[in-house]
């Protein structure tokens, strides 16, 4: 089943058209992976999915997104609702300069969630929901900015499902972090996916691999336009691509 | 002549700098407590002045200074803070904010003696707040806003783009994301700049010269539309203006207002490391 339907998706910074015409489901519960090499528009098709393009001034966002059969860029569509429903994880491990609690109890302070659960209880679960519950229970207090960059990572992690998100979109979550803090991210992903659809922008083709149910490949056109060439199980993608640009990208062939 | 040679000869020629610079300091620093600091008596700080200011205390002088800081704060921090914001968080960048900017720099050029008779003409003829704590206290505002604006813009600015995002991402409104995360993360700056501000003020003489400044007012001021003395000008007045002034009371009067300067610097230093520290673990 589908949870976000992008049609005829295409951004324009400035003249500059980046995006041409995107067109993918992502799926209820699964695992999209976005992959394509550098400047191919993965992290700008990512910020489409909750909007974080708005406040790039010169972006322009053509076509529709549905969510639950609404155009999240409809006129007067609730932006703030829309970003507590699909959330989002950097690149760079990046908490707030301030204690682990107030990381994660952030969002559910600005959208009011703590009158309705206790704030404690929130943080709590959604500290656990990543695995770091046991490693931090004793220093809720303490500098989120000390954690190593891995917890960083999963710290961030839980600030987003602190506000109960239906979808989670992460552009390249794991570069900055070592191969064995990545394993445990992906460990991660795949526990949450049973709670969440996920959209992860990747560079790595294993990661892909690994983790995904579902990749689309992206490819710059003529240099300069980023186009979906193909979209599929991650399984066949990789196994029997059926564009011949796929498979040289899969087998290294340029990017 | 050897690379070890000339780095030598280049750091002992920015220590004589130094020293060009810091020792004057020192040298009026040190005359000013050694001269001064005999004067100094729980009668000199809480007495009235008496027999045309050659005797008794300077209790007014020191309160007036304090209450003009007060006023000036009152005024020119929630303006000041407020304009900051308004500059590095919202205001596009187009001709207007350039020239507001542009206005801000060159405001901070501006001869003392001018604000004063800026504030002359326009809080005590104009509106008719008379010479009073109101109209001197608004003048020092507009004198202080300048800095207090551009320190402050300076300290929001530095606060990665990042934190405003992520909180946008996470349902934040943006004034929510200013409120909570870049503010705090600002606030040693902006206070770093706000001390520094009203310390101008405080010490300053001519633009309280016009606009609230008594010559001898053997008593405290009851409201905000009274006159009062002030330590930089009663520095002024006993050292120039009245004949056969006792030196240890000049010297006391300036000890006592270097001594509030340098308090609230320090204050300004003792936050700033504070924070500093708590970054780190
Ligand atoms: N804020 C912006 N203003 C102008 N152009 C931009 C902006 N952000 C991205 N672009 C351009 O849009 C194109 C797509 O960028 P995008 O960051 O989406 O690519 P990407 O696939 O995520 O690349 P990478 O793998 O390097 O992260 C690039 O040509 C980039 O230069
Ligand atoms: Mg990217």
């Amino acid at each position: 089943m589908s949870r976000m339907d992008s049609r005829n998706v295409s951004v324009t910074y400035g003249e500059k058209l980046v995006l041409d015409d995107i067109t993918l489901e992502v799926k209820e519960r699964q695992i999209t992976a976005l992959i394509g090499p550098s400047g191919c528009g993965k992290s700008t098709f990512l910020r489409c999915l909750n909007r974080m393009n708005d406040s790039i001034k010169i972006a322009r966002v053509t076509g529709q997104i549905l969510l639950d059969d609404e155009d999240i860029y409809a006129a007067g569509y609730d932006v703030v609702r829309l970003r507590q429903r699909v959330g989002m994880v950097f690149q760079r491990p990046n908490p707030f300069p301030q204690s682990i609690y107030d990381n994660v109890a952030f969002g559910p302070r600005v959208l009011g969630m703590h009158r309705d659960a206790s704030l404690d209880d929130i943080v709590e679960q959604s500290l656990q929901d990543v695995g770091i519950w046991r490693e931090v229970r004793d220093s809720l207090k303490r500098d989120a900015l000390t954690l190593s960059l891995g917890q960083q990572q999963r710290l961030c992690l839980a600030r987003v499902i602190a506000v109960k998100p239906e979808v989670i979109l992460m552009d390249e979550p794991a570069s900055a972090l070592d191969p064995i803090e990545t394993l445990r991210i992906e460990d991660l992903m795949r526990e949450l996916v049973d709670d969440y659809t996920i959209v992860i922008v990747t560079h790595n083709m294993q990661q892909a691999a690994r983790v995904s149910d579902w990749t689309a490949f992206f490819l710059t056109l003529d240099g300069q336009v980023g186009t979906l060439i193909e979209y599929g199980e991650t399984g066949r993608i990789f196994t029997q691509p059926q564009d011949q640009r796929t498979i040289d990208y899969i087998t290294g062939r340029f990017g | 002549m050897s690379q070890q040679l000339a780095q030598k000869l280049g750091f002992a020629f920015l220590g004589l700098m130094s020293l060009v610079v810091i020792v004057p300091i020192l040298l009026v620093v040190g005359a000013i407590i050694y001269a001064g600091f005999p004067a100094l008596s729980w009668e000199f700080l809480s007495a009235m002045p008496r027999e045309g200011m050659r005797a008794g205390g300077i209790f007014p002088a020191i309160v007036g200074t304090l209450l003009l800081t007060l006023g000036t704060g009152l005024v020119a921090i929630p303006v000041g803070v407020g304009a900051a914001v308004y500059l590095s968080e919202y205001a596009r960048d187009n001709l207007f904010t350039r020239a507001i900017r542009l206005a801000i720099v060159n405001l901070a050029s501006i001869p003392s003696v001018v604000y004063g008779l800026f504030g002359l003409g326009l809080f005590v003829l104009l509106l008719q707040f008379g010479t009073s704590i109101l109209a001197g206290s608004l003048t020092l505002a507009i004198m202080t806003l300048p800095v207090i604006i551009s320190t402050s813009e300076e300290a929001l600015r530095a606060v990665p783009m990042e934190y405003r995002t992520v909180s946008e991402s996470l349902g934040g409104t943006h004034w929510q994301g200013i409120r909570r995360i870049v503010l705090p993360q600002a606030l040693p700056g902006i206070i770093t700049g706000v001390i520094l501000g009203l310390l101008r003020a405080a010490g300053e003489t001519a633009p309280i010269l016009f606009t609230v400044a008594a010559f001898f007012l053997p008593r405290l001021p009851q409201s905000a539309f009274d006159q009062t003395m002030a330590l930089p000008y009663h520095l002024y007045v006993i050292s120039t203006q009245v004949p056969g002034m006792p030196l240890s009371i000049q010297h006391g009067t300036a000890l006592v207002l270097l001594a509030f300067v340098l308090s609230m610097n320090l204050v300004a230093t003792l936050i700033r490391s504070y924070f500093r520290r708590r970054r780190e673990w």
